[in-house]
C-alpha cells in the first residue's frame, strides 16, 4: 500500500530473449499534423508508465484516452488540439539481453469525441 | 526499558534533529516541483485514467480539480516555509504532513506508483512530534531521537524492500538471471548507458550488484560513524548512477538519507561561518564608512 508499497519499480522478470515494449501516444491534430503525444508533467501530466499500466483498462475502452486531449485543451489552448489519438507500442525483441531490430503496432485508436 | 525500546528511543542530538528539518522542509516544495509535478497538469484532464491509490480510495477522494490542487500546492509551500524556520513548528508540521500526503497519493493515483516517497512521507509526520530544536541546541533527546530512528528505518526499509519486491514479491529467483537492467536502458538509457548494450554481462553483473547492495542495507544500522558515513556515500553515488544511466532520480530519498550523517557537525559549522562573515562585513563597513550605521549593526 503505498506510501509502503507496492515497491514494483524495476522489480519485474524480463526474459534475457523475452522482448522490450515501449509505449507512445501519437495524435493526429486539428493543424493537419500527426506528433507525438508528451506524456510528462509539462506535457499532458499523464505519464508513460500511467498508460502502460492502465493499457489493459484502455484497451478494453479506448474513451479512457479523453483525458489526454481536455488535458491538453485546458493546459496547451494556443496549440494544435488532438482529433484522434494512437497508442502504439514498440517492441525490441532480446537476444540474450542484447536489442535487435525493433518494430512498432498500433494497439488502440480512437477518435477524440 | 527493554533493548527495542532503547534502540527506537537512544537519545540523539537536538541540533541533528533540527539541520535535519530544516532540509526536510526546504525541500518538500522542491519535490512539489521536482518529483510529483503531475498532479496539477493531471487535474486538468478529465477524470477517466484517476486511480485512487487505497488511502484516497478508503476516504473516497474524488479525482482533483485544478483549483484543489492549485490551492493544496500553496498550502505546502507556504506550510512548509514556515516549519523551516522552526516557528509554528507544530502546527505548520501538521499541515505539511497531511497536505503532502494528500498531494503524494494524488501523484500515484493515475497509474504509475513511484516507491521513494516512503521516508520523506514518514519524515514530515515525525518531525512535528518533537518540541523546541535549533541549529544550536546542545542537548540530546530522546524524541529527537525516536523521530530520526523513523526516518532511518525508513529509508533502510525503501531498499529493502525493494529487493523483498524483486526476488519475492513480484521477480522471484529469477530475477537475477533476468535482462531488467538491459530492459531499463532499452527503454530509457542516456548516451552513458546505451553502449552498455552490447555488454549484456556488465547489465548483468550490474543487476546483481544493485540486489546484494538493496539487501545489505540493513547493516547500515550497526555500523560506526565513518561507516555510516561512508555508506550514505555509496548509496548516493548509486542515486546519481541512476540519474545519469537511466534519468531516474530518487530525490525524495537522497535527502532522507541524509539523517545518517553526523548533521550536529553541520550546524556547528555554519553559525561559525555566517558570525565570521558578519564580522568581516562590519569590520569592512566600519572601515569605509565610518560614522554610517550599517544594516548588520
Amino acid at each position: 500500500m503505498f506510501p509502503a508499497g507496492p515497491m514494483t519499480q524495476y522489480a519485474f522478470y524480463v526474459a534475457p530473449s523475452g522482448q522490450v515494449d515501449s509505449i507512445q501516444v501519437y495524435a493526429d491534430t486539428t493543424a493537419g499534423t500527426h506528433v507525438p503525444v508528451h506524456l510528462s508533467p509539462s506535457g499532458i501530466g499523464v505519464k508513460r508508465a500511467d498508460i502502460e499500466i492502465q493499457l489493459p483498462a484502455i484497451e478494453r475502452d479506448p474513451a479512457l484516452l479523453r483525458t489526454l486531449a481536455v488535458a491538453q485543451q485546458r493546459l496547451h489552448p494556443d496549440e494544435p488540439q488532438y482529433v484522434r489519438l494512437y497508442v502504439v507500442d514498440t517492441v525490441i525483441p532480446l537476444r540474450d539481453r542484447v536489442p535487435q531490430k525493433s518494430y512498432t503496432k498500433v494497439l488502440v485508436a480512437w477518435t477524440v469525441t | 526499558m527493554s533493548a527495542a525500546a532503547r534502540w527506537w528511543l537512544r537519545p540523539a542530538p537536538l541540533s541533528r534533529f533540527a539541520v535535519l528539518r530544516t532540509i526536510i522542509y526546504l525541500f518538500v516544495p522542491i519535490d512539489l516541483f521536482a518529483r510529483t509535478g503531475q498532479v496539477i497538469p493531471h487535474a486538468y484532464g478529465s477524470p477517466e485514467l484517476y486511480d485512487p491509490v487505497e488511502l484516497l480510495a478508503a476516504i473516497h477522494q474524488p479525482a482533483p480539480s485544478p483549483w484543489f490542487v492549485q490551492t493544496l500546492r500553496v498550502v505546502i509551500i507556504v506550510a512548509s516555509l514556515i516549519a523551516a524556520t522552526g516557528r509554528w513548528r507544530r502546527v505548520a508540521g501538521w499541515i505539511v504532513a497531511f497536505a503532502f500526503l494528500d498531494w503524494c497519493c494524488l501523484a500515484m493515483s493515475y497509474g504509475k506508483v513511484d516507491h521513494d516517497h516512503l521516508a520523506i512521507l514518514v519524515a514530515v509526520f515525525v518531525l512535528p512530534t518533537v518540541g523546541a530544536a535549533s541549529w544550536r541546541s546542545t542537548d540530546d533527546s530522546e524524541a529527537a531521537g525516536w523521530a530520526l530512528r523513523c526516518i532511518e528505518v525508513a529509508v533502510i526499509a525503501t531498499y529493502f524492500l525493494s529487493a523483498y519486491a524483486k526476488f519475492v514479491r513480484f521477480g522471484h529467483p529469477h530475477w537475477l538471471t533476468g535482462a531488467t537492467f538491459a530492459w531499463a536502458v532499452v527503454r530509457r538509457g542516456t548516451f552513458v548507458a546505451r553502449p552498455l548494450l552490447h555488454y549484456p554481462t556488465v547489465l548483468l553483473g550490474a543487476q546483481w550488484g544493485l540486489f546484494v547492495l538493496e539487501s545489505l542495507t540493513p547493516l547500515v544500522f550497526f555500523l560506526g560513524r565513518r561507516g555510516r558515513i561512508a555508506a550514505v556515500v555509496v548509496l548516493e553515488l548509486f542515486h546519481l548512477t541512476t540519474e545519469a544511466t537511466i534519468r531516474i532520480n530518487f530525490l525524495p530519498l537522497m535527502v532522507c538519507l541524509l539523517v545518517f550523517l553526523p548533521l550536529e557537525e553541520v550546524a556547528r559549522v555554519m553559525p561559525s561561518t555566517a558570525g565570521a562573515r558578519t564580522s568581516r562585513f562590519l569590520i569592512w563597513h566600519r572601515h569605509n564608512y565610518p560614522g554610517r550605521p550599517s544594516a548588520a549593526s
